[in-house]
């Protein structure tokens, strides 16, 4: 009787697109209604169906596609055109996937002055709207995590300070995010190497390979990864329709995230979206193969501090102190 | 009477003071009136006088230096003093990036960023916070 009802159902859904969500609920239902409990069933599907769902369709061509690494230029135009319909479809919003290439002779290096910086979260803000990071749950690739002047215990910073006016007297600011280390803990620990790193020095993520294991994130010791607990919400008009396939598209629910350097600007000459709002100017970009640029410079003439140099991850990612 | 009297002394103190406070600041050398901006210096304790840094109010962009020699140059008038960071700033260290790691353009000179009349930089407003994990972690739980 109650079998009835669920093949029907079943049918029904059948008829409309499958996704894998739906398919795994269907299956639910039936395995649910073959054990007559059909309560339990409709608690389920209620739990993992939530509504105006944003969650691309399963398809056959996205379930086989190749490794991003293993892809010919003929499969990326592909792939990208597949991702573009799809957002098209699930968000309502035209966008534009592009894959810039690492620029030979060039190893992206980040400086950052902690006499400058002000803990005014401009970056954070600049960040989110750039990368597309989800608004709810919040994501945000940037921590600035406030500490008492002259100490340094990361345990007794906080991240969640309240800024009426900053900087607050008596305290520094030191604002965390990914490293892009030259030797990346997160990267080997990848059962699946959905994330590596690339010869420009940027640590990339394929969203579509990553399995969501989280491993990753247990073995970085800066805490710059993400994890995508929901399909990322954010609202249609502040998508950023410019994005790059390793960097800031929109990140399917499931999946580990990160800060990339804004690879889809830098790779084209721009500077990362943080540095360009940031209004002390304590955030310097640049190659550091080159021996005229800023960063090297920097390197070269201030006080450098690395975060917990110690453990080994030969950071891109440089504190100065003017 | 009384109430009188407490208007008169509210009057001195909002307009009498203030002016005597910005001594110097609405009379030129041919004793003109021309700054229409009442502007407080807050530089260091000597830059009362307008004349410290500009040739003549009438045309304040004219420097002159602290040797009295004429100048048009932003940083070579605050390098002055403030040599390191002149120095940093000619080897591109100091100040915002602008257009890209790339090709960048040329540095901002120091006004664009330093309003040269009280050069400390204002405090601000910080964004908001991101919202603690709701995990059922208690708000500013000891740590133990």
């Amino acid at each position: 009787m109650s079998n009835d009802r669920w093949t029907k159902k079943l049918k029904k859904k059948m008829e409309q697109s499958v996704g894998r969500r739906n398919f795994l609920k269907a299956l639910t239902g039936v395995t649910a209604a073959a054990c007559g409990t059909t309560v339990v069933a409709k608690a389920v599907e209620k739990v993992i169906q939530p509504e105006n769902s944003t969650e691309v369709p399963f398809s056959f061509e996205k379930f086989f596609q190749k490794h991003y690494q293993e892809m010919s230029p003929e499969d990326k135009k592909r792939v990208f055109q597949r991702i573009e319909e799809d957002t098209l479809t699930s968000r309502g919003v035209k966008v534009n996937i592009k894959d810039p290439l690492p620029i030979e002779g060039v190893k992206f290096a980040f400086a950052l002055s902690l006499s400058k910086c002000n803990g005014n979260r401009m970056c954070v803000e600049a960040c989110v709207k750039e990368n597309n990071q989800s608004h709810d749950p919040e994501i945000q690739y940037i921590k600035v995590i406030e500490m008492d002047a002259g100490s340094f215990n990361l345990e007794k910073g906080d991240m969640y300070y309240e800024g009426e006016s900053v900087p607050k007297p008596g305290k520094f600011y030191l604002p965390v995010q990914c490293h892009q280390c030259d030797n990346p803990p997160c990267t080997k620990v990848c059962p699946v190497e959905a994330t590596w790193k690339e010869k420009d020095g940027i640590v990339v993520i394929d969203y579509d390979w990553c399995i969501g294991c989280r491993f990753c994130m247990a073995a970085c010791p800066y805490e710059a990864r993400r994890f995508n607990f929901t399909e990322p919400k954010l609202p249609k008009e502040n998508i950023n329709p410019n994005q790059g396939y390793l960097s800031n598209r929109i990140r399917p629910k499931g999946v580990v995230e990160k800060c990339t350097f804004c690879l889809h600007r830098t790779r084209e000459g721009l500077n990362p979206a943080c540095l360009e709002a940031c209004p002390t100017g304590a955030r310097k970009f640049g190659n550091i193969l080159d021996p005229n640029s800023e960063v090297s410079q920097i390197l070269k003439t201030k006080r450098v501090y690395i975060l917990k140099e110690d453990l080994g991850t030969v950071p891109s990612f440089f504190y100065y102190f003017d | 009477m009384i109430t009188k009297l407490w208007v008169s002394i509210i009057i001195f103190l909002l307009v009498v003071l203030p002016s005597v406070s910005m001594a110097d600041r609405t009379t030129d050398i041919a004793g003109d009136k021309i700054a229409d901006k009442k502007i407080m210096t807050q530089h260091f304790p000597e830059a009362e006088k307008c004349q410290h840094c500009h040739v003549s109010l009438h045309e304040i962009t004219n420097l002159r230096l602290l040797t009295g020699d004429k100048t048009n140059s932003i940083p070579e008038l605050c390098g002055q003093c403030h040599g390191v960071v002149k120095r940093n700033w000619d080897a591109g260290v100091h100040g915002k990036q602008v257009g890209g790691w790339k090709n960048p353009k040329p540095a901002l000179v120091c006004i664009k960023c330093h309003e040269p009349h009280h050069p400390k930089f204002a405090e601000m407003k910080a964004k908001k916070a991101p919202r603690r994990p709701n995990l059922g972690i208690r708000k500013d739980a000891p740590h133990e």
